[in-house]
Parts: structure tokens; C-alpha cells; sequence
């Protein structure tokens, strides 16, 4: 069990009744844990700790312990597998709780800024910031499954492909609009799905070159490497040379006048 | 720059539960600053948000940076980063004396 800096409120007390738990064990003969409710906790508090809840604006501030601290150790941050066995309502808790942290954390530091003072451990807030992503992963995961199950569609945004005033291939993602489409002529300014021209042919034909003479560099890259890499190491593997190199063709690199003096060309027959 | 005053006003409300009377908002605006390279870069504009709290509710900025405490801390720093380092230190020292300017591996 765990619960974050700032925890929330359990509506029962829960514990490990230690009598009890070992009379189940040995009846049921299993070794997993076993949570029982008790309303008469209170008597055995130590066995359960929960940071009291502080419902004030002093939880934009770090607590008073940790103020002139040169560094506060914490703990990592929470991967998709713990949060994937949290139920919704706990995600839910632990969102909030993470919320506040952060704010917390970035207080602290402008609180630092201001001060000319260095900020300890800054990379809490990129702990924070890695939980709270993978808990909205875990979230869609589940609507996604969700919506599957239910409807048949996943629940995401629809998007579709288009070409924009320049010719180049966009995705588009759909939203809603109060005004229709066809009145919407701001909208329409902003949003053009097609091109046409000459300037526009003209920069696609330049474009189109570019990208080309990137592609051929990048080709002969690769075979003047691979020439390079047999001429040092004869026996080499060919058939790794040809799963790094997937672009290039082997076979005519090895008949290649560049590699006449290795005779390697007859392995290729 | 998305948060309304309404906004403002519920987020403080319903989760730190704190109330709330009135919220002002302004746009600041950012800085023009020189980069490195000499071009001028805008800063983004942040929106702050000025609260305010009914008369009942106190809150005092706290004092978060006590100079005192705060020595205090770098020196126990300073001596643990002592501690484990002067071992290493009287190790070199010795050797400096029997063998002034030579590395340690020179030495037998």
C-alpha cells in the first residue's frame, strides 16, 4: 500500500491484523496477504501511517522539514504496470495528488528563483511529470478497450490524411465547430485541403528533388561503408552486412570494380 | 493563458479547498531578451492571477530561506564530503613525502 506525500483520506481504517492473519494462513494455507477491516483500529495506529490531510494554501509549500534542505531524497516515479492494477477511483485520487505535488514543486522553485538559491533535487518535477503521463496512458488504454468493447470504434479523435496548400501530406484532426463549415469562412482561410499553381508545382518538383538527393547521399553513405568495412575485414559476415544495410544491394557492392583486388566477387556467384 | 477566472476560482476551491471571494486576471507580458547569438527572443506571456480570500481566512507568506539553518546544512555537507575524501587524501599526502612528484603507481 502505498499513498503520496499529501494522501487522502481512506474511509476505513485498514491494517494487518497480525492474530488473524496467521489463523487464516494456517487454515487456507496460502501465503498471500490477507486485509481485514477493523473499526477498533485505533488502538493499534502505529501499525498504519497516513500523512494528515492539510487542506490549506500552505500545500503550495514544501513541508517546514524540508526547507533548508540541500537535497530531498524521494522515491521514483510510478510505471504503467502499478497503475494498470489501481482501480479508476484511485487513479483518480493519485491524479489529484500528483497535481498538487507539482504545483508544489514549481512554487518551490520560483520560491528559489527569487531568492537566488538553488533548487534541490530538481528532477522531482520530472518524476511527477513522467506519473502523471503514464497515468493518462493507462486512462486512454482503458476508454480505448472501453469503447471498443462497447461501440466498436476506439475513443479517440478521428483524424484523416490530407495535403496541404502546399502539396505536403498532413494529418488532420477532427473537432467541433459551432458554425457549420460551409458558413465558416475563417475557418475555411485558415484550413486549405488542396494546391494548385504553378509556384506550387515549382516547389513541389524542388522539394521532391531535395528529398531525393537526401536519399542518394545517404545511399552512397551506406555503400562507400560497407565497401570500407570488407575491404578491412575480409571474412566478413555478409549476410549481418546485409540486415544493416537493408537499402543497399551486396551482391553488386562485391562485383564492384572497388573491390577487384580482394577477389571477393566470386562469392557473390 | 487557457485558465478563465471561473476557472481559477474552482481549481482553488474544489481542490484545496479554499474560499474564495474574488479572482482579478492580467496578461503579463513577456520579455524581449537577447539570446547568445545576438537575435532578440520574446519570452512567452504568462496570465497571473491575483485571489482574494474572505476576511476569516489567514495566510501569511512563510519564510522559506532561514540563512542560519541553511549554513548549517551546507556545513554538514561539506563535512561528510570531508570525511570521504580524507582518506584518500593522507594516502596521497604519504606519498608526496616519500616520492614528491611522481603518480602513485611509480611508487612500490
Amino acid at each position: 500500500m502505498y499513498f503520496g506525500s499529501v494522501g487522502f483520506k481512506s474511509t476505513y481504517p485498514l491494517y494487518i491484523h497480525k492474530k488473524k492473519w496467521q489463523k487464516c494462513s494456517q487454515a487456507l494455507k496460502v501465503n498471500d496477504l490477507v486485509l481485514i477491516f477493523d473499526d477498533n483500529a485505533k488502538r493499534n495506529k502505529a501499525l498504519f501511517h497516513t500523512t494528515s490531510q492539510r487542506s490549506d494554501l500552505m500545500e503550495f509549500f514544501d513541508i517546514e522539514k524540508n526547507w533548508n534542505k540541500q537535497k530531498i531524497q524521494t522515491g521514483r516515479s510510478w510505471r504503467k504496470g502499478e497503475l494498470r492494477i489501481k482501480s479508476n477511483e484511485d487513479l483518480h485520487k493519485l491524479w489529484y495528488v500528483l497535481l498538487k505535488e507539482r504545483n508544489m514543486l514549481l512554487t518551490m522553485e520560483h520560491a528559489c528563483k527569487e531568492e537566488y538559491e538553488i533548487f534541490p533535487n530538481p528532477e522531482r518535477i520530472d518524476k511527477v511529470a513522467e506519473s502523471m503521463e503514464n497515468i493518462e496512458a493507462v486512462v486512454r488504454e482503458r476508454n480505448e478497450a472501453y469503447h471498443l468493447l462497447e461501440i466498436g470504434e476506439s475513443g479517440e479523435r478521428p483524424a484523416k490524411y490530407i495535403s496541404n496548400v502546399l502539396g505536403i501530406i498532413q494529418t488532420y484532426r477532427y473537432c467541433q465547430h459551432v458554425i457549420p463549415r460551409y458558413m465558416n469562412t475563417s475557418w475555411k482561410k485558415k484550413h486549405m485541403f488542396y494546391y494548385n499553381g504553378y509556384a506550387v508545382r515549382k516547389f513541389q518538383t524542388l522539394y521532391r528533388e531535395k528529398m531525393w538527393s537526401q536519399r542518394r547521399k545517404m545511399l552512397n553513405r551506406e555503400k562507400n561503408t560497407a565497401i570500407a568495412l570488407i575491404k578491412k575485414f575480409p571474412s566478413l559476415n555478409i549476410d549481418a552486412l546485409k540486415k544493416q544495410y537493408p537499402s543497399i544491394n551486396v551482391d553488386r557492392i562485391l562485383a564492384s570494380n572497388k573491390l577487384k583486388s580482394l577477389r571477393l566477387a566470386s562469392r557473390s556467384r | 493563458m487557457e485558465m478563465t477566472k471561473e476557472d481559477v476560482k474552482n481549481y482553488i476551491e474544489k481542490i484545496y479547498k479554499v474560499p474564495v471571494v474574488k479572482v482579478n486576471t492580467r496578461i503579463a507580458l513577456g520579455k524581449c531578451e537577447r539570446n547568445e547569438l545576438g537575435y532578440v527572443v520574446k519570452r512567452d506571456d504568462v496570465k497571473r492571477a491575483y485571489v482574494t480570500l474572505p476576511r476569516y481566512e489567514k495566510f501569511e507568506y512563510p519564510k522559506l530561506f532561514d540563512n542560519e539553518n541553511r549554513l548549517k546544512e551546507k556545513d554538514k555537507d561539506d563535512k561528510s564530503y570531508k570525511e570521504a575524501t580524507s582518506e584518500h587524501k593522507n594516502e596521497m599526502d604519504k606519498l608526496n613525502k616519500t616520492t614528491p612528484g611522481y603518480s602513485p603507481w611509480f611508487t612500490i
